[in-house]
């Protein structure tokens, strides 16, 4: 990867939208089902997933050439792991009724493979502030699909967004879709997502 | 030294993981009080909700701030620790602090402590398998009086934990709330639902001698004593009926209330 050469802009928000790690890589999908059936949920999950990608991609750059190669996924894995857990330490202290919402989807964080691909693919050959900031991006790219099935949910789901609700009751117990609230229409969401994106740029289109 | 030599594998695992473990401990301390704060308002505001006159002063509690939270439970309530053997207060032994560290279901704790006491399987409605010696029971003394019990036991798939509200008669329901469990949403999981919830209101408990007279049927309640199951959760709604049975009855909080009632007469 000779992404040395990119500009910070591009490492930015390349993931955003040319590169999305939900949408092109099909990364993360998971937790993208379960933490959005509401926007402030989902916000909270973002900035968690940002902070993590961002600060553990930094930290595996600082040290990539002192990692042995035979063990570096497992080096990689227990500075993600420290992150997640003091995220989720954080959030516990401060957002706690959201964190009680999130329950185990903070520590699932672990698991998601968006963070783990960008330390093995990105910070074990790049410098640091490139892989603070390509690890912002990617968190990006993950958080504008998450807000954007959440958006989707709340509004047609409950009929507010970020917990406001936005209609009379009486409209909201006629016209709910309870679909919405259930998992698989994250799948729905997310698949009209990528058919609005690889509209707008055809090189995405996979070749049959 | 050699990159991939034994000894340096060791040496940076070894490093990796101290550093890594001096982040998280710090954290996990660090922010112990902050969290501990937090803990403390959502219990506190779960007892609110139980406690609450109606469904207006109910949401009031809900959009309360953590700090409105801890104030109103301040001044209006009271806050005791009870031997459930007994029925005695012996709130008096405990400091301010103590009463307030006091956690009846960290289990691991009381058993150190060795204040909890195995049920016999036949006894044990609830299906928690050990008891605590003592609780808390908070009473909310303002012009709303009630009196506050956490229950807990098994449903389908959890242990629901909660809180019953009594009226001040001490026979007559007011309010159940639970604020942990994992029962299938839909079905179970609508021990949330507040047309549920409030159908506890003035459901008698006791029959004339004082023991538990509550059974959750199918269809519809016919008496005072009966409150409708859930549709589609026969297992749930038992086990809501068998905690209530074991905490209400001699085994739970069956002493103090006979001794609260004797008082009140």
């Amino acid at each position: 990867m000779s992404s040395s050469k990119k500009g910070l802009g591009s490492i930015l928000f390349g993931p955003v939208f040319d590169n999305n790690p939900i949408a092109l890589q099909m990364l993360g999908i998971c937790s993208a089902l379960a933490v959005t059936t509401k926007m402030d949920k989902s916000l909270t999950m973002c900035l968690a997933v940002i902070a993590v990608t961002a600060v553990s991609s930094a930290a595996i750059s600082a040290i990539r050439s002192f990692i042995p190669g035979s063990i570096r996924i497992i080096v990689q894995m227990t500075i993600i792991a420290s992150m997640v857990i003091i995220v989720d330490q954080v959030l516990k202290a401060f957002v706690y009724d959201v964190s009680k919402e999130l329950s185990v989807f903070v520590g699932l964080i672990i698991t998601n493979c968006i963070v783990m691909g960008r330390a093995e693919g990105f910070a074990m050959s790049n410098n640091v502030r490139d892989s603070f900031v390509d690890g912002v991006g990617n968190g990006l790219g993950y958080s504008v699909v998450l807000m954007a099935v959440a958006f989707f949910r709340e509004l047609f789901g409950s009929w507010s967004l970020f917990g406001y609700q936005l209609v009379s009751d009486e409209f909201k117990r006629e016209f709910t879709q309870g679909l919405m609230l259930q998992s698989p229409s994250a799948f729905f969401l997310i698949g009209a997502f990528i058919w609005v994106l690889r509209t707008a740029k055809p090189a995405q289109i996979e070749k049959a | 030294m050699q990159r991939d030599g034994i000894g340096y594998i060791f040496t940076v695992a070894g490093t990796v993981c101290a550093v890594c473990a001096l982040f998280v401990s710090a954290a996990a301390i660090g922010l112990k009080s902050q969290q501990e704060y937090w803990v403390q308002v959502d219990t506190q505001r779960n007892i609110l909700l139980a406690a609450a006159a109606d469904d207006a002063e109910r949401e009031s509690f809900k959009k309360m701030s953590g700090a409105e939270v801890k104030d109103f439970f301040g001044t209006n309530f009271r806050n005791i620790i009870i031997d459930l053997e007994t029925g005695e207060d012996v709130t008096g032994e405990y400091t301010d602090e103590q009463k307030v560290a006091f956690r009846q279901i960290e289990v691991a704790e009381l058993r150190k402590a060795g204040q909890y006491t195995d049920i016999p399987p036949a006894e044990d409605l609830g299906q928690i398998k050990r008891r605590e010696n003592r609780s808390h029971v908070y009473i909310r003394t303002d012009s709303t009086e009630r009196y506050v019990f956490p229950v807990r036991g098994k449903g389908l798939w959890s242990t629901l934990k909660g809180f019953l509200a009594l009226q001040p008669d001490l026979t007559t329901a007011a309010y159940l709330t639970y604020y942990s469990h994992a029962e299938t949403p839909g079905l179970g999981g609508e021990v949330d639902n507040l047309g549920w919830r409030s159908r506890w209101n003035g459901k008698v408990l006791f029959d004339e001698s004082g023991d538990v007279a509550l059974t959750v049927v199918k269809g519809e309640a016919t008496s005072d004593t009966q409150v409708d199951g859930l549709s589609g959760a026969t297992i749930t709604s038992k086990g809501v009926e068998n905690m209530l049975r074991y905490w209400m009855g001699d085994q739970g909080f069956g002493p103090y209330l006979s001794r609260v009632r004797q008082e009140k007469l």
